[in-house]
């Protein structure tokens, strides 16, 4: 846990971003995961994408390396724009007040999710806008 | 290093910005026609490429060219239009109003004072969905403003409206929005003396989605939602007190709603009137006071009937969201149903009732307990817990409807004609009063139930709607001689079990004239020998005697079993059982139907509760084309099927191409290529052009109400709102329904529409359906004549007719895919035949089906109601849609395509069907072949040929947002790349400069 602690302080301020994507990330993943088998609208790409978010936040906070991050940025991209493409169903009955689109769950847990994977993939462009210093 | 991190940033910001816009653009390129249509954008424009000057190419609709004028997009044009959608909505209103009750103060001729009362008065319901006239130059009249126009504004006190009213809001389907009679007489000194006429708005209504409440609490207090709540009681005590005191001269109810409300209680608060106003659309209030006040003499009457108690009926049992039922076992049915969404498989309901809907309860019971039999009278399904008493159950029947006038009908005669197997009923009205009026004449008919119904499962309605005309107006004295043509098929009865199709049954037949139904069936009681000593009243209690010499009688010796063994509309093709695999007893459940030859033993008292067995949920999960489509010995291989041939027709040929031409409907779709024929096969509020065959594009809208997608060509409006489409039913007048259908095609030709889904053909089987003002009636057969003179109208001028929900989608609560069980004459007396009406006598070419399940089979994979009934037995050759979507139960769509399904509303998916296709399904391509026949034999029926001539090319145009959408794909893109390989490219250069410097 120190060891996290001293990478934390000594890293830049892009890889603290990236660090704080993963966190976020994971929650993303592990709530889409869950909202996807409760409501039977898991997609397998949508849940790599955000895997890949996941993966290369954590390895660009440890190892730095530059490209890292702008890719995360896209993988979250990717899933944001899936996301909000399966998630149509629950944006028509809702805002409609219908039910033939057969949507489950209602908007809160989407939107509670979209802004989740808004906040790494602005987190991650921010890391991207800081140039790169690494720590000691 | 700065410049790097730039660009990077900018990499990753232009990425997520290109993501978005492609779901965006995903999103609004599934939904073009949708947003086409709002932006009033065509897709496709016609081009002469030869001689064809001089050629007249307006195949449909000249004469609302003629009428209105050819230019479409020409704003006085449309205007002309709408005023004359405004006038006839109007005269739908002055024929559709009914007077329920009248102590003489009706008509309300101009000079008193009246005071409005009543949140609905300032609230009132307009139309579904609409609330607001849509055309600015035709602005929307309120209740207020009639009452106004008529009474002028002096006469007419407000107060309540602009105070206590106002911003109150409407009474919804499940809260009756009232004020305390508290605030109500805080405004007393504003009528105290003016001895004016209390006019009381009362409100109820249904809505998409959802069914209105049965119960609702009421400040503690449980109430039946279609009675009254203690603030209306507390106003309408207020009242009666006031008329009393001398406060008011008179008590006028106006009931602004198509659900059925309690009207039991009229006299009880001394109601002068009660006036039935229903949905009148944005234009029909000044109908409605036309009515009132005396300037158009009442002439409408019920379609539905008005229990005193609205939840009496036997259909209650298994209806709206308080009693439509749960599987036992739901979670089983859940888990086998996977490609379903759990409230999608959930309920069911039984049609317990039977054939008994509406009066056919009431009357059949009231017959019954004349004639003391099959314990009719026995307490069960008795509101007071007493023996059933019809009078102590009824508040207004089916065909009720006052006048200003009287008349007398006298029955002349019947005649039948055996080569158009009809009965001509001619029957003498006078007007025996002193103003001019309209006289409904309503012919009724009993037919025969003996040992072999009862034996079979025949039930028989103990009086039954069976025709209908109205007369011009009368003028005080006049006489006119009407006759009313009645099919003799309308007289049959489906047997499932012994004939297993239609019957003639042996012993005695009735045809009757009365003023409602009520008083036709006391008219036959009369001739049977019945008189008021065995217990016959009218609707209100009183005795009557009924008038024998209003009945025409006779005797078929033999059951006949087969004049209608084979269709009247192929003869090809038999009549026979096609829903026994939808019966309770197919999955091994004995249940019994209420039959009136034991009306205590089954009456539906309380609800059956059924476990699904396997089979109901292989049914309901309703995956089986490919087992369907392996088990084919005789199915085609793609490779016996030619597409993308050369071009040697164009669409507009298939115009006057006969059905059964099949050569040269083969070779012209010989023509299309697989992606071609999909064009048709989807939809998107219409369909894209097919250059090649010089196929223009279409578009459609919803619906019979008020045209809600798509607007005037002219001016991007929509068109106005109608009356309700009950409204309509309510006059009786088989000339309004005509002009509604033309009017309603005429405003579909100015918003470039050439089909509206429409209305339509389900039943109010009880009060509380969400969607009654759109549907025509209670009764199959009332539906069956008011679709078949809207269809007949509006398909004239080529636009399609698109009649929905086909079919037995009758509630609203629950509607996606409610497992709904009936029996065969129930479906085909009651729940078809409203359909029936508008396809095969209207020529309606289009159909939408409904979201529902008939047994535990979604109706749009139902081959036998799809193909055996409505293209088999009514020989239909128009195009069927399904309802809306592609989610869960309904994205079977090979099954739907097996089952007779066209195309696919607001669906553009098409990947099962390709797949299929791909992998040598010949079968899938055959049905793919068989729907895009269909969908062009529609259109080729349509306005959607008018302008195209053997030289027309077609081309497709991509509209403006679709072309900005893409650019701005291709920019960000570029952008990305750019920003991308810059960030590269200054990486790389980095490097090398580090290395050179080591």
């Amino acid at each position: 846990m120190n060891a996290l602690k001293d990478k934390i302080k000594n890293a830049g301020w892009a890889r603290r971003l990236s660090a704080l994507t993963a966190v976020i990330s994971l929650v993303a993943l592990i709530a889409y995961c869950i909202y996807g088998v409760v409501f039977n609208y898991f997609d397998t790409v949508v849940c790599a994408f955000l895997v890949g978010t996941l993966a290369l936040s954590g390895v660009h906070f440890y190892l730095g390396l530059g490209a890292l991050n702008l890719l995360g940025a896209m993988c979250t991209s990717g899933a944001i724009a899936l996301f909000f493409l399966n998630s149509f169903p629950v944006w028509a009955d809702e805002l409609n007040g219908i039910t033939m689109y057969a949507s489950r769950g209602g908007l809160p847990p989407v939107i509670a999710i979209l802004v989740l994977m808004f906040g790494c993939a602005l987190l991650q462009i921010a890391s991207c806008f800081i140039p790169a210093k690494e720590g000691k | 290093m700065k410049k790097k991190a730039v660009l990077k940033g900018l990499a990753s910001a232009l990425s997520l910005l290109l993501a978005i816009l492609v779901a965006a653009s995903t999103l609004l390129f599934d939904n073009a026609g949708k947003i086409n249509q709002y932006l009033n954008v065509s897709t496709s424009a016609v081009v002469e490429s030869g001689d064809s000057a001089g050629q007249n190419t307006t195949y449909y609709a000249q004469e609302v060219f003629d009428t209105y004028g050819a230019d479409v997009t020409s704003k006085a044009n449309a205007l002309k239009v709408e005023m004359a959608a405004a006038a006839e909505a109007v005269a739908q209103a002055e024929e559709g109003t009914v007077v329920l009750r009248n102590n003489g103060l009706l008509p309300l001729e101009p000079g008193g004072n009246i005071t409005v009362f009543g949140n609905a008065s300032a609230n009132p319901y307009y139309n579904k969905g609409k609330s607001e006239s849509t055309v600015e130059a035709i602005p929307m009249v309120t209740f207020n403003d009639a009452m106004k126009a008529v009474y002028g504004s002096d006469h007419v006190d407000l107060t309540l409206a602009d105070s206590v009213y106002s911003g109150m809001g409407q009474t919804s389907n499940n809260e009756v929005i009232e004020a305390p009679v508290s605030d109500v007489k805080q405004h007393e000194s504003s009528w105290k003396n003016s001895n004016s006429t209390a006019v009381v708005v009362l409100a109820r209504w249904g809505t998409e989605d959802s069914e209105s409440a049965m119960l609702v609490d009421d400040g503690g207090t449980t109430r039946h939602y279609m009675g009254l709540m203690k603030n209306e009681m507390d106003l309408l005590s207020y009242l009666k007190d006031g008329k009393a005191s001398g406060m008011f001269n008179g008590i006028l109810v106006v009931i602004n709603a198509d659900q059925m409300m309690e009207l039991g209680w009229l006299a009880d608060y001394d109601v002068d009137v009660c006036v039935l106003a229903g949905i009148p659309g944005t234009q029909g209030f000044e109908g409605v006071a036309n009515v009132i006040s005396g300037a158009v003499n009442a002439s409408g009457h019920t379609v539905d009937t008005y229990a005193a108690n609205s939840l009496s009926a036997p259909a209650i049992t298994y209806a709206g969201e308080e009693n439509t039922q749960l599987w036992t076992n739901v979670a089983d049915v859940v888990a086998a149903a996977p490609t379903a969404s759990e409230r999608h498989v959930n309920n069911y309901v039984i049609y317990a009732e039977g054939i008994y809907v509406g009066y056919k309860y009431y009357e059949t019971r009231y017959e019954d307990v004349v004639m003391g039999r099959y314990g009719a009278d026995s307490s069960v399904g008795s509101t007071s817990g007493n023996a059933w008493s019809y009078a102590e159950e009824m508040a207004f029947p089916f065909g009720y409807g006052l006048s200003y006038t009287t008349f007398e009908q006298t029955l002349k005669g019947v005649a039948y004609d055996e080569a158009t197997d009809m009965y001509t009923v001619s029957v003498d009205v006078t007007n025996t009063g002193d103003r001019a009026g309209k006289s409904v004449v309503q012919v009724y008919a009993q037919t025969p139930y003996g040992e072999y119904e009862i034996a079979n499962k025949v039930e028989k309605s103990a009086i039954q709607l069976a025709g209908f005309e109205k007369t011009g107006e009368l003028a005080p004295g006049e006489t006119a001689t009407v006759k009313v043509e009645i099919e003799r098929y309308l007289l049959a009865s489906y047997d499932s079990e012994g004939a297993e199709g239609y019957i003639l049954s042996a012993g005695d037949y009735y045809l009757a004239i009365g003023d409602n139904c009520h008083d036709a069936l006391n008219n036959v009681l009369a001739k049977k020998g019945y008189t008021s000593a065995n217990g016959m009243t009218d609707a209100e209690g009183n005795p009557v005697d009924g008038n024998a010499a209003k009945v025409y009688t006779w005797n078929q010796a033999e059951l006949d079993a087969d004049t209608y063994r084979n269709s009247r509309y192929d003869e090809e093709v038999e009549v026979t059982n096609q829903f026994d695999a939808d019966q309770l007893s197919a999955y091994g459940i004995d249940f019994t139907y209420l039959t009136r030859s034991d009306w205590a033993g089954t009456f539906p008292a309380t609800a059956y509760q059924i476990t699904a067995t396997d089979d109901m949920m292989t049914d309901i999960e309703g995956a089986w084309y490919k087992d369907h489509s392996a088990s084919l010995s005789d199915a085609p291989s793609v490779d016996d099927f030619t597409q993308g041939a050369d071009v040697t027709m164009n669409f507009v040929m298939l115009k006057d191409v006969d059905w059964d031409d099949d050569e040269l409907w083969d070779a012209f779709i010989d023509q299309l290529t697989v992606e071609e024929m999909l064009t048709l096969k989807v939809d998107n509020n219409g369909a894209d052009p097919i250059d090649r065959v010089a196929m223009p594009s279409q578009a459609r809208g919803d619906d019979g109400m008020c045209i809600q997608q798509g607007s005037l060509t002219a001016t991007g409006e929509s068109a106005l709102s109608w009356v309700s489409e009950v409204m309509t039913s309510r006059t009786w007048n088989k000339e309004r329904f005509a002009a509604r259908g033309h009017m309603l095609g005429v405003e579909a030709v100015y918003c470039g529409l050439n089909e509206l889904w429409y209305g339509g053909g389900n039943i109010h089987r009880t009060p509380f359906g969400g969607r009654n003002m759109q549907y025509y009636s209670e009764d199959g057969v009332m539906g069956y004549y008011v679709g078949w003179y809207e269809a007949e109208s509006m398909q004239k001028l080529g636009v399609m007719y698109g009649v929905k929900h086909f079919a037995l989608n009758d509630q609203e609560a629950n509607r996606e895919s409610l497992a709904t069980f009936a029996t065969e004459q129930s479906i085909r007396e009651i729940y078809l035949r409203a359909f029936e009406g508008p396809m095969c006598k209207g020529g309606s070419n289009g159909i939408m089906a409904g979201f529902n399940r008939i047994g535990c089979r979604y109706v749009a994979t139902h081959p036998q109601l799809l193909t055996n009934v409505l293209k088999g037995e009514w020989a239909f050759k128009g195009h069927l849609t399904t309802d809306a979507g592609d989610a869960g139960y309904k994205s079977h769509m090979l099954e739907q395509m097996e089952a007779g399904v066209d195309y696919t509303c607001w669906n553009t998916k098409t990947e099962d069907i390709t797949n299929a296709i791909a992998e040598g399904d010949g079968h899938a391509l055959q049905l793919l072949r068989l729907a895009t026949k269909h969908n062009l034999y529609a259109a080729s029926r349509s306005t959607a040929v008018n302008g195209l001539s053997s030289n027309t090319r077609v081309i497709t145009i991509i509209p403006t947002w679709q072309t900005a959408l893409a650019v701005a794909a291709i920019v960000l893109t570029v952008l990305d790349c750019a920003a991308i390989t810059g960030w590269l490219a200054l990486n790389l250069l980095g490097r090398k400069k580090i290395e050179g410097r080591v």
